[in-house]
């Protein structure tokens, strides 16, 4: 046995998978989508992930908050003052935003209060964000414009902590109803967020701390700490990791529920595996008595397997690929809500590597092979004996 | 940490390789005690028919294991940006007790499925299949690596504490993250290299002669030494080869040249030293089976091909280490 | 070339053995077939000369008894190896012809020794030749479902021939041909047998049985010997 006769048992596998190519049409047709639909949902969610990371970069690599009793207070922001004239700091900004429950939708918002690093690159933003000290205007997320029926030139109104009704002309509005980033924002001016809470005079929700070097910004927050006790400084490398983890827990999450379709599909296998047609087991009757050896027959079956799942994983792949990036994953938006962070001009950086081969690899490839096994070497042990007898 | 896909998909793989083997072992067992080759019967044929069954088992699972190791090692890598302080895969492998131990386990079923192979195909040439029982008792001996390295990875990623910020307590920021990877113990680059090349000098040597004379001494020689490389290997990996392949002098991690970043170096990089370890290693470890009287006419020529394959290995091994230390400007003289 | 090649020896095949089905097959049988032997197993249907074609083919290992090939036990062998010495040894031709249906004429011929180290062009040359010797070059790429009888058969001999077998193993080889194609059949094996072929057939058709060359006939009934003539 050296590589000749593999060869052989390849050529005689696939003649007999052309001979019987609408056999093997439909586990082809399930394999494929099974492959495409794992791989959109690991594709998109690496985009995703990346995109992320992307959108990070522009955030501040340190937010200080202020802790009393465990929880988060305002922060005095007389205290930007005070670090940024820490040696390395190369600003200081006092944020004002927090959360805003909606009694009329049963929702929570984010309000956020516009400022200087926030419009600054915003592409996903329709019309116009409102200036950092402007007054009676409003930008929203596509998920609160939906729930409260707006568009750009309605008014949404809300309640102050004080119990009074403000209105806001809708200025712009976050093209996406995406969960994760703007879906249930709503960005004001910052005298307006104020109002809205009723926050003290000189007080912030944090302070977004930028430095010149990011490598410093544990031992600026380290500085910080000792400084201001109460406070509790957050790195962006840490908010990258726990974007990093929801990503992948939902992905996940996705898969886990996606499972009960993946062992449909090896249940398919293995009874398309078991169930051989009478003309076949024949056949491998005959191969067998006619000199073909038990192993030569589990080779060919494994051919066969590599083969049909080859082909459909490769298929299934280039299939993904285009769906996610080309046409940004139109068909799943739905079945992924709160993931279309996708805009028609909006396109994923094609990004995969050998990570994510492996990853489909082990979720699709590695459980129909295993499923055939058995059936395969059933099939294989056929005594020669019976063609005689017939 | 169990939801993130690469883990899914680990657990998945690997427990489809954990069946696998764990069925082959139990119908070895049945073979292994009702077997006699002299008898005729039916009962007899079918564990004949069985083993084919078993061999296959182990050839599939061999296969998995692949791929499952690979993706040990990515997910580990991909969840570095999840722990503070961890550079790459070694940092999130030392980012609890179990993550080496795991890949240990998972490497060790790698080299004893493929032994378990080699023994198999030697054992069919032989119309007596002479080393039957012993071969089940062997599979028997694999099981509880494979479970280890299922169990260790369970806990491996069951003990990552992910570092995620809450809403309730926010983590506080890695003092000073002094990179765990760097406790790896890395060697002084200067004797390792003087003892990696001349190591590599003397299994070609030993295995030339081995090939020429057939001598039993140097294919044993040649198994001990063999063996003893894999782990001169991977310790002047850690400790000078991925140096070169970085050109950053500090950057001591085996994993990260499997990257597109490094053309994939690590791929034909461990294929080789594994192979070459490999085939080196098991053309000693099957002279014994030489006073087998229906072997002994089929091992030496068994003995010569792996021989030759195991110096071919290891020479393409070592040419691809030289290639950045020939090719590239970086040096590290002084360090 | 008058030594024994093949020697059985109180050869028994039960089928089902310890089971409620359990079929007595052949039992008991010695025969020695010399070299160049052409040899006909003659008997009614259930007489066991097809069990003991295929015990004498190492399609199927004896239950007790021995068989010696040129002098080497293989009643004990393992099915691997008892596939090696069909795969050099020996050429069958079935009863059914047992074509694999959907490939050509050629592909037929050619499938036995797929699984060896043989390269495919060379096969193909051999195989082309074999069924050029056999007239049935014109029908080369045919679909095999698309022959005739007679066609089907000249296939599954080139198919048998494709390994150079010492022993040639035919069963029933005429039951499904008219008489003149059963004498053209005759025809080729006698033609074999000539080129130093040892030629064993299976057959209760007294074409087959009844003519000059068949040195020697073992008539088989209920599983057991009952006369043995060599001419």
């Amino acid at each position: 046995m050296s590589l000749n006769s593999h060869m052989n048992v390849l050529d005689f596998t696939l003649l007999s998978l052309l001979r019987r190519k609408f056999k093997n049409f439909g586990i082809v047709l399930v394999f494929t989508l099974i492959v495409f639909i794992t791989g959109s949902i690991l594709f998109l969610s690496y985009s995703f992930k990346r995109e992320a990371l992307l959108i990070l970069k522009g955030s501040p690599e340190l937010i200080v908050q202020r802790m009393s009793a465990g929880r988060q207070e305002l922060i005095p922001v007389d205290r930007a003052k005070e670090i940024s004239a820490l040696p390395g700091v190369s600003g200081v900004e006092p944020r004002y935003w927090g959360y805003y429950y909606d009694l009329l939708v049963k929702a929570n918002y984010t309000i956020l209060a516009s400022s200087g690093s926030l419009s600054a690159g915003n592409r996903l933003l329709q019309g116009r964000l409102p200036g950092p000290e402007e007054k009676g205007v409003a930008a929203v997320g596509r998920g609160v414009a939906k729930a409260r029926f707006i568009d750009i030139g309605s008014t949404i109104s809300l309640v102050s902590s004080a119990g009074d009704a403000m209105d806001f002309d809708v200025v712009g509005i976050f093209e996406s109803d995406s969960e994760l980033l703007t879906a249930d924002l709503i960005v004001l001016g910052r005298p307006d967020v104020i109002r809205l809470f009723r926050m003290p005079p000189y007080m912030a929700t944090d302070l977004a701390v930028t430095v010149r070097n990011e490598t410093e910004a544990p031992v600026i927050a380290g500085k910080v700490r000792s400084r201001f006790p109460d406070t509790r400084p957050i790195l962006r490398k840490e908010i990258i990791r726990t974007y990093d983890a929801v990503f992948g827990w939902r992905s996940g999450l996705i898969l886990t529920l996606f499972a009960g379709a993946l062992v449909a599909f090896i249940i398919l296998a293995w009874d398309k595996a078991t169930g051989l047609s009478a003309e076949e087991k024949k056949e491998i009757g005959i191969l067998k008595a006619i000199g073909w050896e038990t192993s030569d027959i589990i080779e060919m079956k494994f051919w066969e397997g590599l083969v049909i799942s080859l082909s459909s994983f490769l298929l299934g792949i280039i299939l993904a690929y285009v769906h996610v990036y080309f046409f940004g994953a139109s068909v799943f938006a739905p079945a992924l809500k709160g993931w279309s962070v996708i805009y028609p001009d909006f396109r994923l950086a094609p990004f995969i590597d050998p990570y994510q081969i492996a990853m489909l690899m082990a979720l699709t490839v590695i459980p129909y092979i295993a499923s055939t096994i058995i059936p395969s070497w059933k099939a294989a042990i056929t005594d020669p004996d019976e063609v005689v007898r017939g | 940490m169990f939801m993130q896909p690469g883990i899914i998909a680990l657990l998945l793989g690997s427990g489809i390789t954990l069946v696998l083997l764990a069925y082959a072992s139990f119908l070895g067992v049945k073979i292994w005690r009702n077997w006699d080759i002299g008898s005729n019967s039916e009962a007899q044929l079918a564990l004949e028919r069985k083993t084919y069954l078993v061999s296959t088992l182990v050839k599939y699972g061999l296969l998995f294991e692949i791929i499952s190791v690979f993706l040990f090692i990515y997910t580990a890598d991909d969840l570095h940006n999840l722990l503070v302080g961890a550079m790459c895969a070694t940092g999130s492998l030392n980012a609890n007790s179990f993550g080496f131990p795991a890949l240990y386990a998972k490497i060790a079923v790698l080299f004893l499925a493929a032994g378990w192979i080699a023994l198999d195909s030697l054992d069919s040439k032989a119309e007596d299949y002479p080393l039957t029982k012993k071969k089940y008792k062997l599979l028997l001996l694999m099981i509880p690596f494979v479970i280890a390295g299922y169990v260790l990875q369970i806990k491996y990623f069951g003990g990552i504490d992910p570092n995620v910020i809450t809403s309730c307590c926010g983590v506080l920021f890695s003092e000073g993250g002094t990179g765990v990877g760097s406790s790896l113990a890395s060697l002084p680059v200067h004797p390792t290299e003087v003892v990696f090349y001349s190591l590599f000098m003397i299994i070609f040597f030993v295995g030339v002669i081995a090939l020429k004379s057939g001598r039993k001494l140097f294919m044993v020689l040649l198994a001990f030494l063999s063996a003893f490389f894999f782990f001169v290997s991977i310790a002047a990996i850690v400790s000078f080869i991925s140096l070169y392949f970085y050109q950053i002098p500090t950057h001591h991690c085996p994993f990260d040249i499997l990257q597109a970043g490094y053309y994939y170096a690590g791929y034909p990089l461990y294929v080789s030293l594994f192979a070459g370890s490999f085939f080196g290693t098991m053309a000693g470890v099957i002279q014994p089976l030489g006073r087998i009287k229906t072997l002994s006419a089929i091992i030496p020529a068994v003995q010569r091909r792996w021989t030759f394959i195991a110096l071919a290995a290891l020479t393409v091994f070592v040419l691809i280490t030289l290639i950045p230390i020939v090719f590239s400007p970086f040096t590290l003289e002084g360090y | 070339m008058n030594e024994t090649i093949i020697q059985t020896n109180e050869l028994t095949k039960y089928y089902n053995k310890g089971k409620a089905n359990e079929v007595l097959a052949v039992s008991g049988v010695s025969v020695g077939i010399r070299h160049g032997d052409f040899a006909v197993l003659k008997g009614p249907s259930g007489s066991g000369k097809t069990t003991m074609l295929s015990l004498l083919g190492c399609m199927t290992r004896p239950t007790s008894g021995s068989i010696t090939l040129e002098g080497r036990d293989i009643s004990h062998l393992p099915e691997r190896f008892l596939t090696d010495i069909r795969r050099t040894t020996y050429g069958f031709i079935f009863q059914q012809f047992h074509l694999i249906q959907g490939m050509s004429v050629l592909q037929n011929v050619m499938l036995p020794l797929y699984p060896t180290d043989v390269d495919l062009p060379k096969l193909k040359k051999k195989a082309e030749g074999l069924l050029e010797g056999i007239g049935m070059m014109k029908r080369r790429d045919f679909p095999v479902q698309g022959l005739s009888g007679g066609e089907q058969q000249r296939t599954a001999i080139a198919r048998a021939l494709i390994n150079d077998p010492e022993i040639v193993l035919a069963d029933e080889p005429t039951a499904h041909l008219d008489t003149a194609l059963s004498r053209d059949f005759m025809a080729i094996m006698k033609d074999l047998w000539e080129k130093g072929k040892t030629v064993i057939i299976a057959s209760h058709d007294p074409i087959v049985f009844e003519n000059e060359y068949a040195a020697l006939v073992v008539e088989m009934r209920d599983g057991a010997v009952r006369n043995v003539t060599r001419k």
